[in-house]
């Protein structure tokens, strides 16, 4: 009798153990149901986000708030379903056909249908009167035709192969049975200011001009079950305000601007740093334009000298990546590193002016034929420009260039630099949408007046370019940027910098969120919740 | 003959003023130790930012990525910035920028100050009411704000810098030089020399002037404490001395960003800031109670 005792004693205690570990599986996967968050925004939002001024303050909001055709796949960013379920494309490229969802309803119980998408292209972001916000990004659609209640299509006038990926850009759907009799759809006060009806998984409970935002789950959502009680954002127009009051415990999360404001956040155990990757390129341009700099081995050498890496610890506190191309990482299906690197390496670059014609004149100064080797750098007050710019000055004249720089009030700055191409190099960034197709930084007939800020002329990469528009497999787009990735290495228009990283510090007990961005992170907000 | 005896005369009786002035100058002097102190630290600063570069040749722009913020050693003696710049070169770099836009700043303001004040002074009538109007029109006009305008209208090149500090203070001086003027040119030492001849020109600056100066010393002394805190406050601001150019202000601003990690790189030119005005102050106060004939 007694071992039979024993027995049930151990199995009674296994039965237990098992039992506890049960509850701690099951604890790990349960969420507070009255849990709620608390995020901040720089000023009040509009909650349209197709109004021209609904811009940074607004549009992870609206991201909440108003559900796209297509959202983002969190794991590469690549088109994933959203209120459409799939689409494809024709032969010629020249349109887009997209099935929708046939379960959604708006917040006010109205079904989501064709309608709507009809409503929100032809009626709002392709009227040019109402200015848009974004809206030069569609001008290749030309009008959404409906084919059934749940069956559009986007006619083009040229291909457009990147247009999911637009589509999954900030581009909520608006309600055509509120807004249709409106005389501008974009600028009804008692919706982008008030209560506008929406197909997010929240909708807006109170939103107290100057003061906060607060947003409830919608009732009438057709996807996952909301985890929270409410998600408010607090208007809080100063960075190190905001900062502040995360370490008080007062916000749950926060983007940091500045990293060096980092420095209170690293002591605190509640709050983590979340580093996601941006389509932003930093870069150092040089005016083509200027027969200087028109050898390639001019503008390797230029990149050689700078370390970089030394650059994104000392000015981004290392939150950063060395960049290649316009391609950044993020865009992981189109993204090659196997391009040419221009490592730090100050002898190399000498070697490379020496062999382009550059040798030391009797000032130390780089010559060549009598011209001398003398940059005037100009940059304008704006983040982190000014001291990036003055560590490129150092590295430049470690080789025996002269840099003269000239620090200019930002608008001043953008008029001289960029309106007038009235400089020799100066760095800037650009922030481009989530697709490969960057031609408007590069393309010939951007030289001068468009984005093209060092006047860069090649045919070959302008085919390319347009070849990738054209491209409508996946396959084909990947083989198209593959090498519009090596010429622009081997090239470099620019003088690629670095990728920066956007920081954002969250309180730990937020769960369920999406790391890879935060356009991404806030499209899949029904899945965050507060750990118990 | 007689004409020259008399100007002779004149001459002597205000040498003998002049002497018993300046044995009276000193005693006083001898009373402001706080003065002489200050002095003696305008000269030692002055000293360090002109003479400093000579003995420590570290450059102050030398941008070093790989060793940012880093603490004092022999190297670096106050350490190295957020671009790797070393401090001290840069303290006194920035010294000899700050001192140098407010003691030019304050020469513009005085010769202004000193050429209305004293025309409308002397000669009074209209053109007394024409640049008085004007110094009150300006007056009424905070100043601080009047060259955040121009500077951002004019952009912020140092000599901008300089001559629009200068024209912020030049009311304030004129109106002081007006009132001595005006009480100056009623002496009878004054109407003598006129009467002797003396062309308007050798009246103004042979026999006014003298009298006007020690009032003009001690406003200019506090205008240049004055002059040092706006040019910090502008490049506070980024609208005053631009990088790569150092100066107190703009060394000031670009240390707040590392006020928790470093606050070192912003107490130095505070510091120096504080020390230079707090010094300019006392030294006008003090030359004040010299000056004061009821002292």
């Amino acid at each position: 009798m007694p071992p039979i005792r024993v027995r049930f004693k151990l199995l009674r205690l296994l039965t237990t153990l098992l039992a506890s570990m049960a509850v701690v599986v099951a604890s790990a996967q349960e969420y507070d149901p009255n849990g709620s968050l608390t995020f901040a925004t720089n000023a009040d939002p509009t909650l349209n986000p197709w109004n021209a001024s609904a811009v940074i303050e607004s549009n992870l909001i609206n991201t909440i708030l108003f559900d796209q055709l297509v959202r983002y796949d969190p794991t590469d960013l690549r088109p994933a379903p959203g209120l459409a379920e799939s689409w494809e494309t024709a032969a010629d490229g020249l349109s887009w056909t997209f099935h929708l969802r046939q379960d959604a309803t708006w917040s006010d119980g109205e079904k989501f249908t064709a309608d709507d998408v009809v409503f929100t292209f032809n009626e709002a972001i392709l009227v040019k009167e109402l200015g848009a916000n974004r809206a030069s990004t569609f001008t290749p659609v030309d009008r959404v035709v409906k084919v059934d209640d749940y069956t559009v299509v986007f006619e083009l006038n040229r291909p457009f192969s990147s247009l999911p990926y637009y589509l999954a850009y900030y581009s909520g759907m608006l309600p055509e049975h509120v807004l249709k009799g409106a005389e501008n759809p974009l600028m009804v006060a008692s919706f982008n200011k008030g209560q506008p009806v929406v197909t997010g998984p929240y909708r807006v409970g109170e939103f107290v001009s100057g003061a906060y935002v607060k947003l409830v789950p919608n009732e009438n959502y057709w996807g996952p079950k909301p985890k929270l009680a409410s998600i408010t954002f607090n208007i809080i127009p100063d960075g190190n305000a905001q900062v502040a009051q995360l370490l008080a415990g007062g916000l749950d999360m926060v983007s940091i601007t500045n990293p060096a404001l980092l420095a209170g956040v690293s002591r605190n155990p509640d709050l983590e740093v979340v580093r996601q990757s941006q389509n932003i390129w930093y870069f150092v341009a040089l005016n083509l334009d200027d027969e200087r700099f028109q050898d390639a081995r001019v503008r390797q050498a230029l990149l050689s000298a700078i370390d970089r890496q030394a650059m994104i610890e000392a000015v981004l506190e290392g939150y950063g990546v060395e960049a290649t191309g316009p391609i950044a990482p993020l865009l992981q299906a189109f993204y090659e590193t196997d391009v040419a690197h221009w490592p730090y390496d100050p002898e190399g670059a000498k070697a490379l002016l020496a062999e382009a014609g550059w040798t030391p004149g009797a000032d130390g100064i780089l010559q060549k034929d009598g011209q001398r080797l003398s940059i005037d750098m100009p940059t304008g007050q704006f983040g982190y420009l000014v001291p990036a710019t003055l560590l490129v000055q150092g590295y430049w004249e470690d080789i025996g260039v002269e840099v003269k720089v000239e620090t200019i009030e930002w608008n001043a700055f953008i008029q001289k630099a960029v309106v007038n191409r009235d400089y020799d190099a100066m760095l800037a960034w650009w922030s481009t949408p989530p697709t490969p197709d960057q031609s408007g930084y590069f393309a010939s007939s951007a030289a001068v007046t468009g984005n093209n800020i060092p006047n860069y002329r090649n045919p070959e990469l302008d085919a390319l370019w347009e070849q990738g528009r054209a491209a409508t497999t996946l396959d084909e787009q990947i083989a198209v940027y593959r090498q519009v990735q090596e010429i622009i290495a081997q090239e470099l228009p620019y003088l690629f910098l670095w990728y920066p990283d956007m920081i954002s510090v969250r309180n730990t007990r937020i769960g369920g969120m999406q790391d890879i961005n935060s356009a991404a992170n806030f499209q899949y907000s029904f899945d965050w919740y507060v750990k118990p | 003959m007689s004409d020259a005896t008399a100007s002779a005369l004149l001459h002597e009786a205000e040498d003998d003023a002049r002497k018993a002035q300046r044995g009276r100058f000193w005693r006083r002097v001898r009373r402001q130790p706080l003065g002489v102190i200050a002095l003696i630290v305008l000269v030692l600063l002055a000293a360090a930012v002109w003479l400093g570069p000579l003995v420590y040749r570290t450059a102050p722009n030398r941008t070093d990525a790989r060793n940012i913020l880093k603490a004092p050693s022999a190297a670096h003696l106050l350490g190295t910035d957020e671009l790797g710049r070393d401090v001290l070169a840069r303290v006194l770099a920035g010294g000899r920028v700050s001192l140098s836009v407010g003691l030019l700043a304050m020469v513009v303001g005085l010769a202004i100050g000193m050429l209305a004040g004293g025309l409308a002074g002397y000669f009074r009538g209209r053109v007394e009411v024409v640049v008085m109007r004007l110094v009150d029109v300006f007056m009424a006009i905070p100043n601080f704000f009047l060259i955040l305008v121009v500077v951002t209208a004019f952009g912020n090149h140092p000599v901008t810098v300089i001559v629009t500090v200068g024209i912020g203070f030049w009311a304030q001086m004129a109106r002081v030089v007006h009132a001595e003027f005006v009480k100056v040119r009623g002496f009878e030492f004054v109407e003598a020399a006129r009467a002797l001849g003396a062309t308007h020109p050798r009246t103004m600056l042979r026999h006014v002037m003298p009298q006007v100066a020690p009032q003009a010393i001690v406003l200019a002394s506090l205008g240049v404490g004055w002059a040092i805190l706006t040019e910090a406050g502008l490049s506070y601001l980024g609208l005053g001395i631009q990088p790569p150019l150092a100066s107190w202000g703009n060394m000031l601003q670009n240390a707040q960003s590392y006020l928790w990690l470093k606050p070192e790189l912003a107490i130095y030119p505070g510091l120096f800031i504080a020390v230079t005005v707090l010094a300019f102050n006392v030294l006008g106060n003090a030359l004040r109670d010299v000056f004061d004939p009821r002292g």
